[in-house]
């Protein structure tokens, strides 16, 4: 009976054991799937969108009139001609189009991927989980003057700008 | 007999419930800690600057507090155009690119950090 009792006392005590080991195994893996998940992101790529957009506009742009020889110069690599570098260019993607009394021109360089990223998760109504893909975006328009010619045109910048690279 | 097994299973209950509850604490500390951390101030603080050195044309120059947001900047540099803030002895990980196509100077004293852009 003895025997019996200290037993039951033991495979209770192992079963105990047991289930707290289930408990703590299951606590630990939601409190390390929370752990990575959980994120304080502040986004400033929209911030740093409008600022590669004043920066390009001033680079292409002096006194309002735009040197289109530059530009043309540099149809591929706009951001290398205004000194951006290799590391910095894999963030961006800039398209300029320059509308004029002869047509429109465009003009881009970088990751032209962003665009549909971009358009993808604007048109999604379940994209609020992918706000951290979402590229910085920034669109302006300018009325300029050609250099050497007396015609005016208007010149549209759109910047994106893609999350920060893993190093 | 059976008055000692259902004491058993309250008893049993009770641990579970004591360990939920202490695992569950833990968890919460631990979210809260996260919301208001050396990571976030960290975080604000290479962003706000990163911003400003993208925004800066040759010639400005501007001043840091090393007390900031309640925080305290121990080291800032920049490498490889990354910017670096270490925050409360916190060093940075992963730092913030910055893409400002001037050359960037720092320079510190006792109280202050100052940023200095060049051509």
């Amino acid at each position: 009976m003895k025997n019996k009792k200290a037993e039951t006392a033991v495979s209770e005590g192992m079963q105990m054991m047991y289930r707290i080991f289930l408990v703590l195994m299951v606590a630990f893996i939601i409190l390390g799937i929370s752990g990575t998940i959980y994120r304080n992101y502040i986004d400033v790529r929209t911030v740093e969108a409008g600022i590669l957009n004043k920066k390009i506009f001033e680079c292409f742009v002096q006194d309002n009139v735009i040197d289109m020889i530059n530009l043309k110069n540099n149809e591929n690599t706009i951001l290398d001609f205004c000194g951006y570098s290799e590391i910095e260019i894999e963030r961006f993607f800039v398209q300029i189009r320059i509308t004029n009394n002869t047509g429109t021109e465009t003009y881009q360089q970088g990751d032209s991927g962003s665009v549909w990223i971009l358009d993808t998760i604007q048109a999604s109504q379940k994209a609020n989980n992918f706000e951290y893909y979402e590229p910085g975006y920034s669109s302006t328009t300018y009325n300029v003057t050609i250099k050497n010619s007396a015609n005016s045109a208007e010149i549209n910048i759109q910047t994106y700008i893609n999350e920060e690279t893993k190093r | 007999m059976k008055k000692n097994k259902r004491g058993d299973t309250i008893q049993t209950a009770l641990i579970h419930i004591l360990i939920i509850g202490f695992i569950a604490t833990i968890f919460f500390i631990s979210n809260a800690q996260r919301i208001d951390n050396r990571f976030v101030r960290q975080q604000i603080i290479e962003k706000q600057i990163a911003l400003f050195i993208d925004s800066a044309i040759p010639g400005m120059e501007f001043t840091i507090n090393k007390i900031k947001e309640g925080s305290y900047i121990n080291k800032l540099e920049i490498k490889d155009d990354y910017i670096y803030a270490t925050v409360n002895s916190l060093p940075s990980a992963k730092g913030y690119p910055i893409f400002s196509p001037y050359s960037i100077q720092i320079n510190q004293d006792e109280w202050e950090y100052r940023i200095s852009i060049t051509k």
